[in-house]
């Protein structure tokens, strides 16, 4: 038994930075290369091969949610249950359950005072998980392994929510694994509706230097972008300024190669 | 029939500690960092005097 003085969250955090690489490694392997070829060495295919066996790869997996997959859903790649990633995100919801939902709380009703559009940060942060568990069952799903995932229901974006862009482009950048091709929801819709806030959000982000947020938040502008949405802010130079900058995290360098590879699939 | 396929469910031992630890990292939120630099010109005045006399070289001693 592995003696460690680290934290879950140590734990997990360490696991996602390894299951990015692996995903860029993978995102390589398919970009370039046959397709069928390719997906060859990610099968389990041996003990040496075999992803999730840790507590602490299937805490990583959860954390990287539909992240996961961005390799085969960015190039097309059929997904089918053999796949390692579909093993270890099957059996990673087996170990970490998701939450039972639970509606948004209605901020304290005061007489007069308007409802605020966007969720308190709690009510957020709740939302942000049901999403990204939501969007990793449904990619699970498509490879084969079904697992029970609450609805998302009560917790789509509202009417006007973008209109307070600073909370909600963070809330957005917190649903960046969402922002790949082949997914749709009520999310997606309302990234596709508000380009302007997306970009105030991603160029305060770069004036913060917070280049993690704003790579999570070009995501969803290359996405538009991809569908046919301009973007009101260059996205090549900024993609480019947070690859530059944006620290050795390598989940910030799969937001931004998912975001750079939307980007040159254009419209 | 391949080696390494679970035939049993495993059953879930988490903790609270990491689902909660989950939850934490799958809603990152935005860093705590400062905003952008603000330009303070007094500040780089005295830094700059300050530079000035530390590099000046001494004065010639009188023979």
């Amino acid at each position: 038994m592995p003696i460690s003085d680290a934290t879950p969250q140590e734990e997990f955090s360490r696991a996602a930075e390894r299951m990015a690489v692996r995903a860029l490694d993978v995102l390589s392997a398919l970009g370039g290369a046959d397709a069928t070829s390719a997906t060859a060495p990610h099968r389990s295919d041996g003990p040496a091969a075999a992803l999730g066996g840790t507590r602490a790869e299937l805490g990583g997996a959860r954390v990287l949610g539909a992240d996961l997959f961005a390799p085969y859903l960015l190039t097309g790649t059929p997904l089918h249950p053999g796949l390692d990633e579909a093993r270890a995100m099957a059996l990673a919801f087996e170990q970490y359950p998701p939450a039972q939902p639970q509606a948004p709380q209605p901020a304290a009703a005061q007489p007069g005072a308007p409802q605020p559009a966007v969720p308190q940060a709690a009510d957020r942060a709740a939302s942000a998980v049901v999403w990204r568990d939501w969007a990793a069952a449904e990619v699970l799903g498509r490879c084969g392994h079904r697992v029970p995932v609450p609805p998302p229901d009560g917790h789509e974006p509202q009417d006007g929510a973008a209109d307070q862009w600073q909370q909600w482009s963070v809330w957005m950048a917190q649903l960046s694994p969402l922002a790949l091709p082949g997914l749709d929801s009520p999310v997606h819709d309302s990234a596709r509706r508000n380009p302007r806030a997306l970009g105030r959000g991603a160029v305060r982000a770069m004036l913060r230097r917070d280049y993690r947020t704003a790579a999570r938040i070009a995501r969803w502008l290359s996405l538009g972008q991809a569908q046919g949405v301009a973007s009101p802010v260059r996205l090549e130079p900024l993609l480019h300024h947070v690859r530059l900058f944006g620290g050795p995290s390598a989940r910030t360098a799969l937001d931004v190669r998912v975001g750079e590879r939307l980007a040159e699939a254009g419209p | 029939m391949l080696t390494q396929e679970l035939t049993r469910p495993i059953r879930s031992t988490s903790t609270p500690a990491e689902l909660s630890a989950l939850a934490t990292l799958m809603v990152e939120e935005e860093a705590t960092v400062s905003d952008a630099p603000l330009y303070t010109p007094e500040d780089a005045g005295v830094g700059i005097l300050a530079l000035g006399l530390l590099l000046s070289p001494k004065p010639p001693k009188n023979r």
